[in-house]
C-alpha cells in the first residue's frame, strides 16, 4: 500500500518533469532542444551497441572512483575521528586544500597519465575524496563516549570497537556521502570526458553536437541521467539493506 | 569485595582541570548492594567509570577481591543509562554482544542467552532494534546482556531514572531476585531516594562536585517487598534527604 503509492509520486514527478522540458521546448522551438517524446524516440533509435559501450565506460569510471574514495577516505575519516592527533595534522591540509578546484589539475593529470581512464577517475577522486573524508571524520567524532565505554566493558578491543561501534555509528553518514559524491563525481566525469578521449556518455554527447545530430545528443544526455538516477537508487538500496536500522 | 581507598578523580590537567572525586573510601562486602546519591555533577558516574576500570584513578586506589583494578574486569559489568545498547543491533545482538566479544560459539551464545531473556520476559523480542523497545525493556536487554557473561559485580548508573514508577518498582524487584540468585556485589548510582533506600544495603550520600563522602548509612532491611510500607523505610529515607540538603 504505502509502497504503491511511494510508486505513485515517483510516477507523478517524472511525469511533470517531462511535462516541465516538453513545455520549454515549444515555447523556445529551437532544435537544441527537442520536446521529450522526440528524445526518447531518439534513444530507441540511438546507435544501441555503441552507447552501452559509452554508458558502460563511464558507469565503471564512476563507480570505481567512489569505490576507491570511500575505500582510502572512510578509513582515515574513522580513525581521524578518533585520534586528535591524526586529525590536527589532516584538518589543516584538509581545508587549505577544500577550495582548491580540483578540476583545475584535469589538464595536469593529462600530461601526466595520458588521456585514458587513469586521468579521469583521479580526478573524480581527487574531488570527492575530501567531502567522504570530513562527512565521515565528522560522524566519528560525534559517536557519545558512554557507547564506546560500554562495550570497552564487555571487553572489546580497539579492532572490535571500530568494527561494532564505530563504523556501524558512521554507516548512515558515510552513505550519505556517498549520495553527495555521486552528483559530484559525474559533473567531474561530464567535464573530463568532453575535454579529452573518445569514449563515455560526454564523449558521445559532445559528439552528436559537433555533428549537430541532435537526437544522439540527447539519447546521451537522457543516458547519462538515466545512470546518475540509478547509481542513486542503488546507494539507496545499499543503505536499506546495511543499515536497517535505520529505517524505523 | 570492593575496597576504595582515598580515591580522587580530576579530568584533565592544568587550568582546565576539573576535580571530580575526593578522599572516597568505602567497602562494598561480596554480594551486597551500595547505592551512591549525591547532586548532579557530583562525580557518581566517574566514580562508577572508576570502579569499572574504564578510567585510572588520579590517586588512591580500588581494589576488587584484593586486586589492583587497572583496566576493564572480565567479571565486572556495567550497564549505562543512555546508552547502554547499541542502536544497529537487534535485541539478540546486543544481549550476545558481550559473548560474542569472548568468542563464544553462537551454540554457546544461545545456551546462555535463552534462559535469560526468558527470565526476564523477553522472549519473542529478539530480532527487534532497540528503538522498537519500551524503556523497561531496554533495561531488561541491558541487564540481560550484563548477566550473560556471569558477573560478581554489577555496575549501573542511574538504570531506571528514565522509567515510569510502576515498571521501576517491577525492575527494581527484578534485580533484587537477580541478586539473591547470583550473589552479586552491585553498586547502583541513583538520584531517587526511595530507589537508594530500597535497594542499598549500604547508601553512600556525597557532596557537590568535586564529590567527597558526606554520609554512609547502613540499611539491612533493603530489598524485602514489605520494607517499602514499613516504618523504618520512611525513617531511612528522612535521613538520606537530610543529609542530602
Ligand atoms: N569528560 C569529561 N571532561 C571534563 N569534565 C568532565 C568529564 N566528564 C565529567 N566531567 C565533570 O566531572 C564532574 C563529575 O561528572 P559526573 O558525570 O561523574 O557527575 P554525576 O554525578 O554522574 O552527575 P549526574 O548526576 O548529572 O549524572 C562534573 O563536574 C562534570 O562536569
Ligand atoms: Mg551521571
Amino acid at each position: 500500500m504505502l509502497e504503491s503509492r511511494r510508486a505513485l509520486s515517483y510516477l507523478a514527478s517524472i511525469l511533470f518533469l517531462f511535462g516541465l522540458w516538453g513545455l520549454l521546448s515549444v515555447w523556445l522551438n529551437n532544435p537544441g532542444l527537442p520536446g521529450p517524446l522526440v528524445a526518447l524516440q531518439s534513444l530507441s533509435r540511438a546507435f544501441w551497441p555503441e552507447l552501452a559501450r559509452h554508458l558502460y565506460i563511464s558507469t565503471y569510471r564512476v563507480l570505481g572512483s567512489l569505490a576507491l574514495a570511500l575505500l582510502l577516505a572512510v578509513p582515515l575519516g574513522l580513525l581521524a575521528g578518533r585520534h586528535p592527533s591524526l586529525d590536527s595534522f589532516l584538518a589543516p591540509l584538509v581545508y587549505l586544500l577544500y577550495p582548491v578546484p580540483k578540476v583545475a589539475l584535469l589538464p595536469v593529470a593529462m600530461v601526466i597519465l595520458g588521456i585514458g581512464d587513469g586521468t579521469k577517475m583521479l580526478v573524480i577522486f581527487l574531488v570527492i575524496f575530501n567531502q567522504i573524508l570530513i562527512t565521515t571524520r565528522d560522524a566519528a567524532r560525534k559517536i557519545p563516549p558512554p557507547l564506546l565505554l560500554s562495550v570497552a566493558s564487555l571487553g572489546a578491543g580497539k579492532v572490535s570497537l571500530y568494527r561494532q561501534v564505530i563504523l556501524p555509528a558512521c554507516l548512515p553518514a558515510i552513505i550519505t556521502a556517498g549520495r553527495i559524491s555521486l552528483g559530484s563525481a559525474i559533473s567531474v566525469l561530464f567535464l573530463s570526458e568532453t575535454m579529452a578521449g573518445n569514449s563515455g556518455l560526454g564523449y558521445f554527447i559532445l559528439d552528436g553536437l559537433f555533428r549537430a545530430d541532435y537526437g544522439a545528443m540527447f539519447a546521451g544526455i537522457l543516458a547519462m541521467a538515466g545512470m546518475g538516477l540509478v547509481l542513486y537508487i542503488f546507494l539507496n538500496l545499499l543503505e536499506y539493506l546495511i543499515c536497517p536500522w535505520q529505517r524505523l | 569485595m570492593i575496597e576504595v581507598s582515598d580515591l580522587g578523580y580530576t579530568y584533565g590537567t592544568g587550568r582546565g582541570a576539573v576535580p571530580a572525586l575526593a578522599n572516597i573510601n568505602f567497602c562494598v562486602p561480596a554480594g551486597q548492594t551500595c547505592v551512591l546519591i549525591g547532586p548532579s555533577g557530583c562525580g557518581k558516574t566517574t566514580l562508577l567509570y572508576l570502579l569499572a576500570g574504564l578510567l585510572q584513578p588520579v590517586r588512591g586506589e580500588i581494589r576488587v577481591g584484593g586486586e589492583r583494578v587497572t583496566k576493564p574486569r572480565q567479571r565486572t559489568a556495567i550497564i549505562l543509562q543512555d546508552y547502554g545498547l547499541l542502536p544497529w543491533k537487534t535485541v539478540w545482538g546486543n544481549a550476545a554482544l558481550g559473548l560474542a566479544l569472548r568468542r563464544f560459539s553462537p551454540r554457546q551464545q544461545e545456551e546462555r542467552l535463552r534462559p535469560l531473556l526468558a527470565g526476564l520476559g523477553l522472549t519473542g523480542l529478539e530480532k527487534r532494534y532497540p528503538a522498537e523497545l519500551s524503556g523497561g525493556q531496554k533495561q531488561r536487554v541491558a541487564i540481560a546482556r550484563a548477566l550473560s557473561l556471569e558477573p560478581d559485580i554489577l555496575l549501573m548508573d542511574e538504570p531506571f531514572s528514565a522509567l515510569d514508577a510502576l515498571t521501576r518498582e517491577g525492575l527494581q524487584q527484578t534485580l533484587v531476585a537477580i541478586q539473591n540468585q547470583r550473589r552479586l556485589t552491585t553498586v547502583l548510582v541513583t538520584h531517587n531516594i526511595e530507589e537508594a533506600v530500597f535497594l542499598g544495603q549500604q547508601i553512600i550520600v556525597l557532596t557537590a562536585a568535586p564529590g567527597q563522602i558526606k554520609g554512609v548509612l547502613t540499611n539491612p532491611g533493603a530489598g524485602s517487598q514489605e520494607y517499602r510500607f514499613s516504618g523504618d523505610f520512611h525513617h531511612c529515607c528522612t535521613r538520606v534527604r537530610r543529609l542530602l540538603q
